[in-house]
């Protein structure tokens, strides 16, 4: 079986493709590190403008992760303003007005290269390892020898999933080093701790596409309806599935957006201001604090019908979404980047927690002083043994199921 | 000629890639058709909500204003679901965006998939799959020296090969956009306009010039190499910079070349300086008053508001040259992705459908072309407009010993009769109107596949067929 791997290690070392794919990765590597360190630099300099004085209690801004440089995620929408007032919290929308491109346009961040082009590297290098060599006519050479069947499939998986994966670990790996050197990036054990649980996902995550290009190519006869099927999948699992199980989910979800909720906060704010209104202007005594507290009944019970809504919806398209590995991996890199939905999800439940514990103090109806907003993000074991764990599994699943398939058409395999 | 024409569509129609690419196509396209009718049939009712929620309360102080749903929304979303969803139109042209997020903020931001994204990714790789081996596989085969050893010409062969092309390519599209076009006409007939018909006739031909450039390409670089994998892999890297990476990275190039502050930064180094230039102006105000120049109450709030007033303005031209700055800069970034023939099969795609930039700029004119007779109502109920920045001031000066009130001026509710309250509506974009839009994009793409035919025809002539 070394054999195997060796050959096929040699055998592509001399090819242009190993070449091109590799330098095709390096160059999008950069492009993703400069790009998605211009962007978190901005937003740092915007942490630095908009971050409160101490002594501020109704505002709360939380710093931009420098982990978002390798996936963005939701971390504009976690490092939001958040005004605490008697109104309930404004939050402010997108920090700098980005322009508006097209919605296509995503910031090509690392997850973006490794979800989509470590998964193209990988069918591109896998879809003629069996049905090439049948091509070439060696394949039947190579299974007169003693070897059977599964090793030497075995082997040619392995030899080329060492072609797509070192290359691009070496890269990561230097692309973590100057990252961590970079102004306003502090890279200690948590830092290192959470790119090598990336790095080991996006290499489960390259051995999957490896292994669907490998059984490609064990099921057909021809390289190029090979490579045809290949990139049909690659399309379905990195484009059409992910984004499909989004929006399906939102159509059979029927939760309204967000924005529109926001909006009628403020039509049922202004609705109880108006009633109360009308009430006082009656009464002998005016007393103001009823209309915060209408406000804030409005404001609650807005946001408990609206919260189990949305957490099903999260539910339902997590589901969705996690068909295909490309979702799941996503979810797993950034959730360990901490931009992902369970950390945004945290982030808006311990403010909206603290508004509750503070709310007469805001409002003056109490005496004392508002206590400080601090965060307390779910540690990296919290996060490895809970909300990563779905998506590791399922990541650990799917290139071991691919591979049983592989050798199972492989073992049928006519190689005449 | 035409016999070789219809063995290469059979060739490419009978094998099993064009099955995937046909099941797949039409799979995405009714998922288009279903996701699009329901979320314009949720959009409409609530537009219609809002706008007669409006309409019952007319207020002098702000009105809001609201596009309509774009119905043709499933050809190019155009990023819509992150504008917007309306303005707030406050006196003297004051117009606001109103806060939005995204639409759920927590769940990731996918593409839609509309028409123009599975024309520009999906189909412009599947044009390169069809078309890769068309000169380097047959060479590979062995079966080019014949094909060219009989009457059929170069020319001819690359003609037949790139008809062929385009021919596979269009069966598929046209299929996927009727099942698309129907499924949106059976769940919301009312959106069977001329300009629903005209729209996806304009966009199927834009589709056809954009993937022909493709075509173009493909066989350009499949009779210049001569390894057909080779052919691939270049033109997958070709696809990858025209579809992710030249458009992905323009409007970050666009913020480096353009040395914009942000909003917030603005707004920090602003207040201090206009509340300065204010309080300056009140100050003397306040001298004049303790000295006696100011005599009545009267004449002193006669005088402030003015100071204030002055203030207003220039923080709201502040703003509005701030905002021409972003913009600007938004130009520059559409500028700088032209470079790739995917962002300007978009931008075209987007100015037929009326959506996307031009459609936003078309509603800002209106509504400022609406804020002059807003503002023409107001002055005849009221008697006098205010123009507000967000900004509000006040304070108290003394005069003749008495403690006065002086703040900046608000806009007035009028108390009477608002039953001729004048309603803002959004003109419909006539269909010429986006076509004339597209005019330049689609040029670009014509240029594109000229250069790249003429490239073809070269490089087929002087391939060495043996």
């Amino acid at each position: 079986m070394t054999d195997i791997v060796k050959k096929e290690l040699l055998e592509n070392l001399a090819t242009y493709r190993f070449y091109v794919l590799t330098g095709l990765m390096f160059t999008l590597m950069l492009i993703s590190i400069i790009v998605s360190y211009g962007d978190y630099h901005l937003r740092v300099e915007n942490y630095n403008v908009l971050r409160p004085a101490a002594h501020v209690t109704d505002k709360i801004i939380l710093p931009p992760e420098p982990l978002s440089i390798f996936a963005k995620g939701l971390d504009a929408n976690v490092g939001r303003l958040y005004e605490l007032g008697a109104l309930g919290v404004q939050v402010q929308p997108n920090q700098q007005s980005i322009n508006r491109l097209s919605s296509l346009f995503s910031i090509p961040d690392m997850l973006f290269v490794i979800k989509v082009v470590l998964a193209l590297i990988a069918v591109l290098s896998a879809f003629d390892a069996v049905c090439g060599e049948k091509e070439q006519g060696t394949l039947k050479l190579m299974l007169a020898g003693r070897t059977g069947r599964a090793p030497v499939l075995l082997g040619k998986l392995a030899g080329r999933f060492i072609l797509v994966f070192l290359p691009f670990i070496i890269l990561f790996l230097i692309a973590s080093i100057v990252v961590s050197l970079l102004p306003d990036v502090a890279g200690g054990t948590e830092y290192w701790r959470r790119l090598a649980v990336i790095a080991c996902a996006s290499g489960l995550y390259a051995a999957s596409f490896v292994a669907l290009g490998t059984l490609v190519s064990s099921l057909v006869n021809r390289s190029s309806t090979s490579v045809m099927l290949g990139l049909a999948l690659w399309v379905l699992l990195v484009f059409v599935v992910p984004n499909l199980g989004v929006t399906v989910a939102q159509s059979i979800g029927d939760v309204p957006p967000s924005d529109r909720v926001e909006m009628q906060n403020r039509l049922a704010s202004i609705h109880s201001i108006y009633e109360t209104q009308q009430v006082m202007k009656n009464a002998r005594e005016k007393d103001y604090s009823r209309i915060m507290f209408q406000i804030r009944e409005a404001n609650v019970h807005l946001f408990e019908t609206y919260r189990p809504q949305l957490d099903r919806l999260i539910g339902l398209t997590k589901a969705l979404v996690r068909i295909s590995p490309s979702g799941a991996f996503a979810f797993l890199m950034t959730e360990m980047a901490n931009t992902g939905i369970e950390r945004d999800i945290q982030v808006k439940d311990e403010i909206w927690m603290y508004i509750d514990r503070n709310f007469k103090k805001f409002g003056k109806l109490e005496k004392g002083e508002v206590e400080h907003f601090q965060f307390r993000p779910a540690s990296f074991g919290e996060q490895v043994s809970g909300v990563a764990l779905p998506d590791a599994l399922l990541l650990l699943f799917v290139p071991a199921a691919l591979i049983g398939l592989a050798i199972g058409a492989f073992m049928r395999y006519d190689p005449r | 000629m035409t016999t070789i024409i219809r063995k290469e569509i059979l060739d490419h129609v009978e094998s099993l890639q064009f099955l995937i690419l046909l099941l797949l196509s039409l799979v995405l396209f009714l998922a288009n058709g279903l996701l699009f009718a329901d979320r314009y049939e949720q959009q409409a009712t609530w537009y219609s909500k809002t706008i007669t929620a409006l309409r019952e309360k007319p207020s002098t102080i702000s009105t809001e204003l609201y596009p309509e749903p774009a119905q043709l929304a499933f050809i190019a979303e155009a990023g819509d679901n992150q504008a917007p969803a309306g303005y707030t139109l406050g006196q003297m042209g004051v117009l606001r965006p109103l806060p939005t997020g995204p639409r759920n903020f927590r769940l990731p931001v996918v593409p839609d998939p509309d028409w123009s994204f599975i024309i520009k990714v999906i189909f412009s790789l599947y044009a390169i799959l069809i078309a890769y081996d068309a000169i380097a596989g047959e060479k590979e085969s062995g079966t080019l020296r014949q094909l060219l050893s009989g009457p059929l010409g170069r020319t001819r062969l690359l003609i037949a090969k790139y008809v062929a092309v385009m021919v596979t390519l269009a069966i598929p599209l046209l299929c996927g956009m009727v099942v698309s076009l129907i499924t949106v006409s059976v769940s919301v007939p009312r959106v069977l306009t001329p300009a629903f018909l005209s729209g996806s006739i304009l966009t199927f031909f834009l589709a056809s010039v954009y993937l022909s450039l493709f075509a173009f390409l493909s066989l350009f670089l499949s009779s210049l190499i001569h390894n057909s994998s080779l052919v691939l892999l270049t033109l997958l890297v070709v696809w990858i910079f025209f579809t992710i990476i030249i458009p992905n990275t323009a409007g970050i190039l666009s913020e480096e070349v353009s040395d914009i502050p942000s909003e917030f930064s603005i707004a920090k180094e602003l207040g201090p300086s206009i509340q300065k230039q204010i309080w300056s102006k009140i100050g003397i105000l306040r001298g004049m008053a303790e000295k006696g120049e100011i005599k009545t109450e009267e004449e002193l709030k006669r005088r402030t508001d003015q100071a204030f007033a002055e203030g207003q303005q220039s923080l709201i031209s502040y703003y509005d040259s701030y905002e021409k700055a972003i913009r600007g800069r938004a130009a520059v970034a559409r500028t700088l992705s032209r470079l790739s023939p995917t962002a300007l099969f978009e931008y075209a795609a987007e100015d037929i459908t009326g959506t996307g930039i031009h459609r936003e700029e078309r509603f800002l004119r209106e509504a400022r072309a609406y804020s002059e007779v807003y503002d023409r109502y107001i002055l005849g109920k009221t008697g006098k407009l205010v123009g507000t920045s967000g900004w509000a001031f006040g304070t108290f000066i003394d005069v003749n010993g008495k403690g006065v009130f002086i703040g900046s001026p608000r806009p007035e509710e009028y108390s009477g009769d608002k039953s001729d309250f004048p309603r803002f509506a959004e003109r419909p974009q006539p269909a010429a109107e986006g076509i004339q839009e597209a005019l330049m994009d689609s040029a670009g793409l014509i240029l594109w596949n000229v250069v790249l035919a003429m490239l073809a025809f070269g490089a087929v002539m002087r391939s060495d067929v043996r």
